[in-house]
């Protein structure tokens, strides 16, 4: 961010695995549009992701 | 007889002690005073000993969860308060002797303990000393803020502060307050034992998150065990026997907690009140936090403010870039400024939070056209594999720049170099 680079740079980095940060990349590929996001949250279900 | 120095600084939490550093390298006579504990809250109420403490809760819970990973512990596991307060202390207290002799050994520095009191805007006493220099610094810090609720003079309670001094596990602690303290506090003494109890006005936790990270923070401590009631207006307590009762207006459950012991964690306010900061013609805001500029100037020329008192952050990564905000300008003719600061936190509850940049709220607020990324702690292998998927990631884009606005990680790792390469 203080690069003020574009998200494509991380994208295209190379992440160490096994690691959190490689799936910044995964993530990254998968923007939706933010107006659709409380959809998207409803089918991953993301907020409340935990084991049981 | 009064002493001169060409700067005085005023508080030796994290921002005071760097910038006696810049300037005293820089060939000024400094003076530093420090009324209590060295080295401020960070060290001495804050990050080291909460962090220290977090460390053995999460032991205590590994421990209580060794059977998932196939390690079978056939003796009692228990947890021994008074060690875990001795391992906090002797941490805490071997940060707060090196900021002491750190500051003791400085070349061009000179160390005052006492109440510092502005006697002008020039002038600073010290006990019976005077001291006056052209630039003087304020770094005084906050504390936290005792609430006037109904009842409150009349029961026993605990602030971050005073919870220090804890050697014993709490039967049944009641924190009033979901923020971040409160949450830390929260988690951390469920896993030494206690049960515990959130109580927080507002309809959720960690109120200026995200309502989804929010939700998975509840549910996180949810599953462990501890009570959570949001929505507790008109809050009072009253004593009874030996417990606390705090009276809670919530839509749903009881209306009263009964609690051994309370810990308010209701905020910070600063500690500017009794500095003679009037006197010296010092302007705050109505919270009591001195007015700055964009490059830690007050309203009086000559006088800076910095860290937790200034408002502008309430972190030891906030206070330290306001030392070198200050430095910059001083002494390198670079006019760095508080405002091209990024905003980063963490939240340290196990899975901890990471925070950069705008939350999604705060992007929808813009207007501006973004997207957004998310994925859940369970389809992260690293985090399947270390047994810990609670959670979940997600970060704001700029739709035409592809700059990245902000980000948010609640699961393992998400307070390190992961959000860091974020920011």
């Amino acid at each position: 961010m203080y690069a003020r680079a574009p998200y494509t740079t991380i994208q295209r980095a190379v992440h160490i695995h096994p690691t959190v940060s490689e799936l910044i990349p995964t993530m990254l590929g998968e923007l939706q549009p933010l107006s659709d996001a409380a959809e998207l949250r409803a089918v991953n279900g993301a907020g409340g992701a935990r084991v049981g | 007889m009064i002493k001169t120095y060409d700067a005085i600084i005023i508080g030796t939490g994290q921002a005071g002690p760097f910038l006696a550093q810049r300037l005293a390298g820089a060939g000024m006579k400094v003076a530093i005073i420090e009324r209590k504990l060295f080295g401020g809250t960070c060290i001495n109420t804050g990050c080291t000993p909460t962090k220290t403490m977090v460390a053995s809760a999460y032991a205590a819970h590994t421990v209580s969860r060794a059977a998932d990973f196939g390690v079978i512990n056939n003796g009692a596991a228990s947890v021994d308060m008074t060690l875990v307060k001795a391992r906090k202390d002797a941490i805490s207290g071997q940060s707060r002797t090196g900021v002491e002799s750190w500051l003791r050994g400085m070349a061009n520095c000179s160390v005052y303990q006492g109440h510092a009191l502005l006697e002008s805007p020039t002038e600073v006493s010290v006990g019976a000393e005077r001291l006056t220099a052209d630039r003087i610094f304020i770094n005084v810090g906050g504390r936290a803020v005792v609430p006037q609720m109904p009842g409150i003079a009349e029961v026993p309670y605990l602030t971050n502060s005073s919870i220090m001094d804890v050697d014993f596990l709490p039967r049944h602690l009641v924190i009033v307050g979901g923020g971040y303290i409160g949450l830390e506090f929260a988690q951390m003494y469920r896993r030494f034992g206690s049960e515990v109890t959130i109580i927080e006005m507002a309809p959720h936790l960690a109120q200026h998150e995200d309502e989804d990270v929010s939700s998975a923070i509840q549910s996180i401590l949810e599953c462990e065990g501890i009570h959570v009631r949001t929505n507790a207006t008109c809050i009072g307590f009253s004593k009874r026997g030996d417990h606390v009762l705090a009276r809670v207006d919530c839509v749903d459950g009881d209306p009263e907690v009964s609690g051994s012991h309370v810990l308010l964690a209701v905020g910070r306010r600063p500690n500017t009140d009794d500095l003679g900061l009037t006197e010296a013609g010092v302007a705050v805001d109505k919270r009591g936090y001195i007015v700055v500029d964009d490059q830690l100037h007050t309203s009086v020329p000559g006088i800076w403010a910095l860290g937790d008192c200034n408002g502008r952050g309430a972190f030891t990564h906030t206070a330290f870039n306001d030392a070198e905000i200050v430095g910059a300008n001083l002494l390198d003719n670079d006019p760095r400024k508080v405002s091209d600061r990024i905003t980063a936190y963490a939240l340290y509850i196990d899975p901890p939070l990471g925070r950069a940049g705008l939350t999604e709220a705060e992007v929808r607020k813009t207007g501006r056209r973004a997207l957004i990324g998310r994925r859940p702690m369970t389809k992260v292998g690293r985090a399947v594999e270390k047994g810990e998927t609670q959670g979940f990631m997600k970060i704001m884009v700029d739709a035409q720049t592809h700059e990245i606005l902000g980000a948010a990680i609640l699961g393992t790792g998400g307070d390190e170099p992961f959000t860091q390469s974020l920011t």
